[in-house]
């Protein structure tokens, strides 16, 4: 396509290298705080490692390779001032190293301890919730599985697979007014209408307002 | 992926290497040996010889044998260090047609790039003979203290012999890498190396695999072969106070003198005192023969070389100082070079330090495989190890007449740029004519000359009022290039500057494809025979023994007949040898064979061994 033979993961990063160069000669060498002159060698010999030319020897450098040069000239100058006292003492004065974040107090770490703690604790009561949550949720699916189960097999008169979804839900949810309900038409139709209206006025108990619940017991009755 | 071979391309004495897994690797020679002598020769026949095979030829064909042709390398014809090396060599050296040197070899000149070439070539064939592959590329070592012109030729010289030099590496840094190399250091590390024809110091920070050159300095004048030379005119001067002849005037004798001083040299480096026995050396008269015999002694080599030692400690001096760098922060000292075994040398280092050299790396292979080191970091695209080098000399410009303004100063690590505001000093100026320079000097003349180029069409204007921007860049592998723009039209103009080896591109492209010719129609490896085996043997022994008895018997009318003949039955041996003869070296072996026997009957006469 081009003459240079340089992948474009090795173009984007020296791409990302000369926006650094652009910058301090602390940034294009990754140096902040107070490095010594052994940090800033040590920093040189790693850019210069990553952008001499020589590492891409063979290679068809094309544009790059002038950019290449350019970098590692960079990183030598950056290396010069810094290296030597006196010019870094200038060059300092003019653009300060950054600084990396300052080491925090013991208070500071006791307080950050205690947050971590809460935090920590705050997360617990949550997961415990949404534990419970879920819980509610799981018990809430299987009763109206067995609530719908019970009201087909009541539906087709399979009256075993009713009895047999009547007896799980009031396992599961005694107290409630479809469990109730559910268990009057039951018994109602196996002809114990006694039972069945009491089921039912319980339900109405619960729940006077319910349409279905109150035509039974006018069923059952003939009033009320 | 081709592998890349690192050349350390010495004086006296050249090697190869590559780095495997294991680590870097030294390449012997056919001859098995890991070290190969930068001499080269062409026979009578036309026949290129390299090495040993050239070296031991040498006694016999001096005119024709070239050695140090390192330290011509580069240079142009009349600088005072070329006029006196060429004063002092036995081979015939003329200026060229670019103001460079050019060596006369049996039919036609040659150029130093072509003379190197062909211990590349040599370099370049033992690897491949070593790996079983094609080899065409290259890290070759240059003496830090090179100029870019010298670089230049070293690639030149790559190129005809077919090697693609992919890169030029200071010695003493090849030296530190192959010291540091994964030992995971963080140190400050000085390099002393005094090698054949030159010395070099180089301080080093090494830190997280990073190899940072902060200094450097060197005499590319100054090294193993100077040493030689004090030993040659200490025997001359002796040999002419007795005789009143000047060996010097006689090119067999001065070979032979150069190769017994270096051989004493090195033997002293072992022992305290060495015996120097020349029989023969001088015939003023039909039958007359006068033998050079001496003895010399540690202490003497030390007095006639301590200048020389002192010079190297002057320049570590030097580069500490230039870079404004503390003694006391080095931590290790690395000994480089054939010439760092003389016990005066490492004593004086150690003094100068204030602590013994670090042991453990070997003087005559460590810069091969710094480079072999090198050529793989290249090659993998390393993220672990880097190379930091500077630039050894001030580079600038001259702009009509005026002083050598330096835009980049000697020690910068490379690559590196700068930016200078040049103006014009006459009113309505049309052009400006602008010279780049490298070196040391204030003074223009004293630099090298890297190249020149015009900035023209400029607007009139009175003097001083244009401004042009001149950019110098040195790339990671060295390239110089100068941007100029006139800052008002924005008119720019780059050029890159080639440093000049003395050779143009068509005479390069010339010698390339001569060699190649040359390479498909001789120089097919041979093994090495039993018979070039008995004869090298035979040539040893007779080499030790005759001295010893030539004192004896020389006086006697028997002993001289068979001295003379011995001589020359050495000499047939060698030059069969040398030619690589084979009918020649089967005959040569009789009249050796019964010379030895005669020495070994008088010797065990006197009781000797």
């Amino acid at each position: 396509m081009d003459d240079c033979d340089l992948s474009a993961a090795d173009r984007s990063a020296i791409e990302e290298a000369e926006k650094l160069a652009q910058g301090t000669h602390w940034e294009i060498l990754g140096l902040m705080g107070e490095p010594t002159a052994t940090d800033v060698k040590r920093a040189y010999f790693a850019v210069s490692k990553r952008y001499h030319p020589d590492r891409y020897f063979g290679k068809r450098l094309g544009p790059y390779r002038a950019r290449l040069e350019a970098l590692f000239v960079r990183a030598k100058k950056a290396h010069d001032v810094l290296v030597d006292d006196e010019q870094r003492k200038q060059y300092a004065a003019k653009y300060p190293a950054p600084q990396p974040p300052r080491e925090p107090t013991p208070e500071e770490i006791a307080r950050e301890k205690r947050l971590e703690e809460r935090r920590k604790q705050i997360a617990g009561e949550r997961s415990a919730k949404r534990k419970e949550g879920l819980k509610t949720e799981l018990l809430g699916l299987k009763v109206r599985k067995l609530a719908s189960n019970a009201r087909a097999a009541l539906d087709s008169g399979d009256l075993e697979a009713a009895r047999s979804a009547v007896e799980s839900l009031s396992a599961e949810n005694p107290d409630d007014k479809e469990t109730l309900f559910l268990s009057g038409q039951l018994l109602e139709k196996q002809g114990k209408r006694v039972q069945a209206l009491a089921r039912y006025r319980a339900a109405r108990e619960l729940d006077a307002t319910d349409a279905d619940v109150t035509k039974a017991i006018q069923r059952l009755t003939g009033r009320e | 992926m081709n592998k890349i071979i690192g050349i350390d391309l010495g004086t006296t004495n050249s090697c190869v290497a590559i780095a495997e897994r294991t680590g870097p690797r030294v390449l012997a020679n056919r001859q098995g040996h890991n070290t190969t002598p930068s001499v080269i020769a062409v026979t009578e026949t036309g026949k290129r010889l390299v090495g040993q095979l050239a070296k031991r030829q040498g006694i016999t064909n001096p005119k024709n044998t070239i050695h140090g042709a390192k330290r011509l390398i580069g240079r142009r014809w009349e600088v005072p260090e070329v006029q006196r090396m060429v004063s002092l060599v036995s081979f015939v050296c003329m200026e060229g047609p670019h103001n460079d040197v050019r060596v006369h070899l049996a039919d036609r000149g040659y150029a130093i790039p072509e003379v190197s070439s062909m211990v590349l070539q040599e370099m370049k064939l033992i690897a491949e003979q070593q790996l079983g592959e094609t080899i065409s590329q290259a890290v070759v070592t240059v003496p830090a203290y090179f100029n870019d012109n010298q670089r230049q030729a070293t690639k030149d010289a790559g190129a005809i012999a077919g090697l693609d030099v992919v890169r030029i590496i200071n010695e003493p840094t090849a030296a530190a890498l192959a010291y540091g190399y994964g030992k995971g250091l963080e140190q400050r590390v000085a390099i002393y190396d005094f090698g054949g024809g030159t010395f070099d110091v180089s301080i080093l920070n090494i830190g997280q695999g990073v190899f940072e050159v902060l200094s450097t300095a060197g005499d590319t004048f100054l090294g193993g072969e100077d040493f030689d030379e004090r030993i040659i005119e200490w025997l001359r001067g002796e040999f002419m106070r007795e005789h009143g002849i000047d060996l010097r005037q006689d090119k067999m004798a001065l070979q032979r003198l150069r190769d017994a001083a270096e051989k004493a040299k090195i033997d002293l480096s072992a022992q305290n005192e060495t015996d120097i026995n020349l029989p023969f050396i001088s015939s003023p008269a039909k039958g007359q023969a006068l033998h050079l015999q001496r003895r010399l002694t540690r202490d003497k080599l030390v007095e006639l070389t301590s200048d020389l030692i002192e010079r190297s400690i002057a320049i570590c001096e030097k580069a500490f100082k230039s870079a404004d760098l503390k003694l006391a922060e080095t931590k290790s000292v690395i000994l480089v070079g054939g010439m760092t075994r003389m016990p005066r040398i490492q004593q004086r280092v150690q003094e100068y330090f204030g602590m013994p050299p670090s042991k453990g790396v070997h003087p005559d292979e460590v810069v091969a495989c710094g480079a072999a080191i090198q050529a793989q970091l290249l090659a993998e695209g390393s993220q672990d190890t880097l190379l930091l080098d500077v630039t050894p000399h001030n580079l600038g410009i001259v702009v009509a007449g005026g002083l050598f303004d330096v835009l980049i100063a000697k020690d910068t690590t490379i690559p590196t740029s700068s930016t200078k505001v040049f103006t014009t000093v006459r009113d309505n100026q049309a052009q400006v004519r602008i010279m780049v320079m490298q070196g040391d000097s204030a003074v223009p003349q004293q630099n090298e000359l890297l190249g020149e180029f015009v900035l023209d069409q400029l607007p009139s204007k009175p003097r001083g009022e244009i401004q042009i921007d001149v950019t110098f860049t040195i790339s990671a592998d060295g390239i110089v290039s100068v941007a100029a723009k006139d800052v008002a039209t924005g008119r720019a103009q780059t050029i890159q500057v080639t440093a000049s080896s003395g050779l143009t591109p068509s005479e390069i492209a010339d010698m390339t494809a001569e060699n190649q010719d040359y390479v498909t129609a001789f120089a097919k490896p041979t093994e090495k025979d039993a018979e070039q085996v008995d004869l090298e043997g035979l040539l040893k022994d007779i080499e030790q023994i005759m001295p010893k008895v030539s004192a004896v018997i020389a006086g006697t009318e028997f002993g001289t007949e068979a001295l003379k003949k011995a001589a020359a039955a050495v000499e047939r041996a060698k030059a069969a040898l040398a030619g690589n003869q084979r009918d020649a070296m089967a005959l040569a072996k009789g009249p050796l064979q019964r010379a030895l026997s005669l020495f070994k009957t008088v010797t065990a006469k006197l009781g000797g061994p």
